[in-house]
């Protein structure tokens, strides 16, 4: 199999990754943060390590900020959620995922909190202006996603974070498309929230997610529990990171989302970026010279800030028509929407989705040329 | 040289500050708390080894919070 659906979650993960996991279900088999045996001792260890290890990745100010979560999704609606105050409102993207989408349209069916949905554009300026526009005095905070899931987009989040910050509010970012693909660090690109999940360009286990705060963010929990810390207390603990980690934590998938984060770190992620991007460019230059195929994205125009994410479709197919021929292949990729419905509206594709392709650090050329030799023959046949 | 106890409301400021202690040139280690019943408690302490305010004004200046410390 030729897999490249990436961002919906990394295959194959890294040997190192494999071998963590394996040996944190012998060694580190303790509850975290619990008992005084050694082998728990080892486990609420390893779990420090791997806060710590994450904090320094991310640039979070302190290991205690790095709340550890099951998946990005989770991390997005403690972040909405935890914000959340009667009558309050914010500003999104139009190219947010309903991990973003979705919690704020049910508050706000629930008459709780309204939102409005800004533009992204090529221009920098008019992306900020449509963004300042629709601030309003109950405005809390501004959520923007780090990079389209499905057109590769990467919105200028540091200027929208100087927007937010201009206009006393938060910027909140889903990270979860560019984490271990391109280098951001919280305190140095001034982001109050970051969210993401930890098997995608992170490449760690599935079932892990991060949660992380810079040091003046103060939201609400969404979930409450045990956190085997001041346990006489019926209220919830108020301080990092129990606060928000309230029942037993996933110790093997996290200790193999550190050990992912060591194998980028020693890879150098602008290198991942690079070989990923290259790729990208090179099945973009193929395919934009073939007949029958919509692209969306310039991927050799070098104006355009864009994640290694290409999408596209074959004129008169279905995307999920062309996936199951890909797939008939041995070509692993995602049709359809990609839970992410305002993207697909603003490049008019939400009636018959698109063909995403999503590299990693493994797929080498000679598998974007088999998936390029395919679509030609799909393309053709049409 | 003192032997103290140092009280934490999370087992992540415990293990941050027996790192700092340690890094330091201190010696600390990990106990269960037996009075752990008290609120803002973690259920764990350090039993650290070294000059009571050095130790202590250590933590402070890494922001490491505690809960309380007492002489063994």
């Amino acid at each position: 199999m030729i897999y490249l659906d990436n961002s919906a979650t990394s295959y194959p993960k890294p040997e190192c990754v494999i071998s963590a996991v394996n040996n944190a279900f012998i060694k580190y088999g303790g509850n975290s943060g619990r008992g005084i045996y050694k082998m728990a001792m080892d486990t609420t260890e390893q779990i420090f390590l791997c806060r710590k290890r994450i904090a320094n990745f991310f640039g979070v100010p302190s290991e205690e900020n790095v709340v550890f979560t099951c998946n990005c999704t989770t991390a997005l609606n403690m972040a909405i959620k935890g914000l959340a105050n009667k009558n309050s409102h914010f500003i999104i993207s139009d190219l947010e995922h309903n991990a973003v989408l979705r919690p704020l349209e049910k508050l706000k069916k629930q008459c709780f909190l309204d939102y409005s949905i800004a533009s992204i554009e090529k221009d920098v300026y008019k992306t900020i202006n449509n963004f300042k526009s629709k601030i309003q005095d109950s405005t809390v905070a501004i959520i923007c996603t780090g990079a389209s899931n499905v057109f590769g987009i990467i919105p200028p989040y540091k200027e929208l974070a100087r927007l937010a910050h201009k206009n006393g509010l938060l910027f909140v970012m889903d990270i979860a498309q560019i984490a271990g693909v391109i280098p951001i660090n919280m305190m140095r690109d001034e982001i109050d929230i970051m969210c993401c999940a930890g098997h995608k360009g992170l490449m760690g286990p599935t079932g892990t997610g991060l949660l992380l705060l810079n040091t003046d963010v103060n939201l609400n929990t969404i979930l409450e529990g045990g956190t085997g810390s001041n346990s006489i207390d019926a209220n919830q603990p108020v301080y990092m990171p129990d606060k928000f980690e309230s029942g037993t934590p996933n110790v093997q998938g996290i200790i193999g989302l550190s050990e992912a984060i060591k194998f980028i770190e020693k890879k150098k992620i602008e290198n991942i970026y690079m070989h990923e991007f290259c790729l990208i460019k090179y099945l973009y230059s193929k395919l934009s010279k073939c007949g029958n195929i919509f692209l969306y994205n310039n991927f050799c125009d070098k104006k355009e800030k864009l994640a290694p994410i290409l999408s596209f479709n074959i004129k008169n197919m279905h995307s999920e028509q062309v996936a199951q021929l890909l797939a008939e292949d041995g070509i692993a990729v995602r049709a359809g929407l990609h839970c992410a419905p305002l993207a697909h509206k603003k490049f008019k594709t939400e009636n018959f989705g698109a063909v995403r392709v999503s590299p990693s650090i493994f797929t080498q050329k000679n598998d974007i040329d088999f998936l390029i030799n395919s679509v030609r023959k799909i393309a053709k046949s049409k | 040289m003192n032997k103290i106890r140092i009280k934490f409301s999370s087992v992540t400021y415990a293990l941050k500050a027996k790192e700092i202690i340690e890094n330091n040139g201190g010696s600390a280690t990990m106990r269960r708390n037996s009075n752990n019943t008290n609120a803002n408690d973690c259920g764990y302490m350090l039993v650290a080894t070294g000059n009571v305010n050095k130790l202590i004004n250590l933590l402070n200046i890494n922001r490491v919070k505690y809960t309380g410390y007492e002489m063994i």
